[in-house]
């Protein structure tokens, strides 16, 4: 308020001095003049200049005295006539001080102008500070007010209905009062009131014990779709349960005569993780010996056949291995290169990305052409040497079939002739004509109880070891072991 | 018996629902205190500007009267466009927002009233302008009429013996230049 009265009074001082200064600088003559006279001289006698001095000496002629001060030199316009035109006196302005009225005017506007500007400013921040406090203040009571509002709001409404309640006993006695009604008619309205309401509050719990119904019967169909998908009734899981037992049971009884066989060294060979190269000549049963041994790991282990890579599958697959089912059959040389090169990829990939990997086996027939063709011969060789530590960690089990255990014989892998006879095991079978294959065989590689793998063990191949008999084994004709 | 009573209880629910913190008349005085500063405020601006332009036009008129009054004539056209051009500015500032374009439907302009306030502010300060220097200007007429009359009394005092001067001078010659001639001759006889 102080800074108001301020300004308002120094604009007013600074008006009033522009008021002031404005009529001190008033003036009739604002600027300084010269009396002068032209009094020529006469040639002729005192008589003549008497004449001429009065013709024109007397009269009085003003000019400005800055062009008075120029007479006689460049630039001025009155003639010379050298002490013809004379000075008479100066007549300075009546006002010396008209400048600094001027001055003070001016000064006193701008005075003024600026006392204006400064509380326009105030005026503008005053009025914004007053807008924010109102803002704060009105929400600051908004928020203090809001409970009691709702409050009140809240018993108003209760107000109201007590109000509607109050009203509708004094419309009801009223209309007592009236004889339009009595205590029993009021009665039976009350009953039927009660009756509306509580049949109401049933249909509203049979729309909800329908609900639950409607649920109940969608969630047993539910189930029951659910099960037809799945194929398993419960006679059939029954049956299937039945059947597990007895095909383990009949597995039960083939490891014990596995086991019983010699020293059990064809339960070892089944049980073990290292590649099987089933070797011989034409016609001694190395066919029939490596798919006993798949069949085998198949139903003791549930290690179902990946591939095949065999050229002659598809004579195979009718005669020898009729029993067996793989899911990939390698039978061109294009296919069997490409065979070696995605089995490597594979173990890999197991072993790096498959930690809950399922134990599956790999067929490989006639490894000795393999070796000689150009197409698989870089892929079989790269087969052999990864074969040797990639399959196991796999979990892939591996048989292969070749005439020769040679380095040419088995994908010309050089160097690694002792790694492959100590890291595999080979079964040599015999043949005395070439058609029937002998009992006697030779195993290389199986380790004994000390570690070591042995060298050239002699030992006899079951009769009943045969793909067939194992097949029938567990499909009702269970092997006569004593035989 | 009615229930109208419902009715006018919604009034006193409605009345009581908005988020009203202050009664309305104190709020209508709130209002109408703020729409007073508002109007100060803008009052206060248009003197402002108004002091601008009577400031502005003081202070050309004081530095023409202060050329003409230290410098003289010498100063009369520097006092005139420095006055003018500083009565000028407060008409020149107004041409902001002027707006002018010519296209294919003929002239447009907008804001067309600030031409024409700048126009007035123009004209308003030529005026300030001469009334700076009308009074040197009536001086300086007064001094040019003095000399005017000091002319023509040379003038009239020159006509009074127009050809005695030079006959004079054209016979005291001729008489020296004829004496002359005489003793040349007279000695040789």
């Amino acid at each position: 308020m102080k800074q108001g009265v301020f300004e308002l009074a120094l604009a007013g001082v600074c008006g009033v001095a522009a008021i002031i200064g404005l009529a001190t600088s008033q003036t009739r003559q604002p600027y300084d003049l010269t009396q002068i006279q032209f009094c020529p001289r006469s040639a002729n006698g005192v008589h003549s200049q008497i004449a001429l001095d009065k013709r024109f000496c007397n009269q009085p002629r003003f000019v400005l005295t800055e062009e008075w001060q120029r007479y006689g030199l460049y630039g001025s316009i009155i003639p010379y006539k050298g002490d013809a035109i004379q000075w008479v006196r100066d007549l300075p302005t009546d006002n010396p001080n008209q400048l600094q009225g001027y001055g003070i005017a001016v000064i006193g506007l701008w005075g003024v102008v600026g006392c204006l500007l400064v509380r326009s400013q105030r005026l503008k921040r005053t009025d914004y500070e007053l807008g924010e406090l109102e803002k704060t203040s009105d929400y600051a009571t908004w928020q203090h007010n809001l409970h009691k509002r709702e409050v009140k709001q809240h018993s108003t409404q209760l107000y109201t209905e007590r109000l509607k309640d109050g009203l509708t006993d004094l419309d009801v006695h009223s209309r007592k009062e009236l004889g339009l009604t009595d205590e029993e008619n009021e009665r039976a309205k009350a009953r039927i009131q009660l009756e509306d309401f509580m049949k109401a509050r049933a249909v509203n719990h049979s729309v909800m014990d329908k609900t639950i119904a409607e649920n109940l019967r969608d969630r047993a169909k539910a189930e029951q779709e659910r099960g037809k998908i799945e194929g398993k009734t419960k006679g059939a899981i029954a049956d299937s349960d039945n059947q597990q037992s007895v095909d383990q049971q009949r597995a039960n009884q083939l490891i014990e005569a596995l086991k019983a066989h010699e020293d059990g060294w064809l339960w070892k060979i089944i049980d073990n993780q290292k590649p099987v190269w089933v070797l011989g000549e034409a016609g001694s049963g190395k066919s029939t010996l490596a798919a006993s041994i798949i069949m085998l790991r198949e139903y003791f282990f549930d290690m179902p056949l990946y591939q095949l890579i065999d050229a002659h599958a598809g004579e195979n697959l009718r005669n020898a291995w009729r029993y067996l089912s793989p899911q990939l059959i390698a039978q061109t040389e294009s296919e069997i290169g490409q065979a070696f090169d995605d089995a490597r990829s594979r173990w890999l990939d197991r072993i790096n990305n498959q930690p809950d990997k399922q134990p599956q086996q790999l067929l490989v027939d006639e490894f000795t052409n393999y070796s000689e063709s150009d197409i698989t011969k870089e892929p079989a060789k790269k087969f052999v040497k990864a074969s040797l530590s990639d399959p196991r960690k796999a979990e892939e089990r591996l048989v292969c079939i070749a005439h020769f255990f040679t380095n040419t014989a088995v994908g010309g892998s050089d160097g690694t002739a002792k790694g492959r006879s100590r890291g595999t095991i080979q079964i040599d079978r015999k043949t005395a004509d070439g058609k029937t294959p002998l009992q006697v065989a030779t195993i290389n590689g199986l380790n004994n109880s000390l570690g070591d793998a042995e060298v050239d063990k002699k030992v006899t191949i079951p009769a009943w070891l045969t793909p067939e008999s194992i097949h029938k084994h567990f499909n009702g004709q269970p092997i006569d072991f004593d035989d | 018996m009615t229930y109208d009573i419902e009715e006018s209880q919604d009034e006193v629910v409605s009345e009581i629902a908005p988020d009203t913190p202050l009664p309305k008349d104190l709020i209508e005085h709130l209002e109408s205190r703020k729409q007073h500063r508002k109007d100060v405020i803008n009052t206060t601006e248009k003197l402002t500007r108004f002091f601008v332009g009577w400031s502005l036009n003081s202070t050309g008129f004081f530095i023409a009267k202060y050329l003409l009054i230290t410098g003289g004539s010498v100063n009369l056209w520097l006092a005139i466009s420095l006055s003018f051009s500083i009565c000028s500015v407060g008409s020149l500032a107004g041409l902001t927002g002027l707006r002018v374009n010519y296209n294919s439907d003929g002239l447009e302009v907008d804001n067309m009233q600030n031409l024409l306030k700048t126009a007035g502010g123009l004209v308003f300060a030529g005026i300030t302008t001469w009334l700076a220097v009308k009074d040197h200007q009536y001086f300086e007429n007064l001094t040019k009429e003095t000399v005017t009359q000091i002319s023509q009394d040379i003038q009239t005092i020159e006509k009074q013996n127009p050809q005695s001067d030079p006959w004079v001078s054209i016979a005291v010659a001729l008489a020296l230049f004829i004496g002359s001639i005489a003793i040349i001759f007279k000695g040789r006889e």
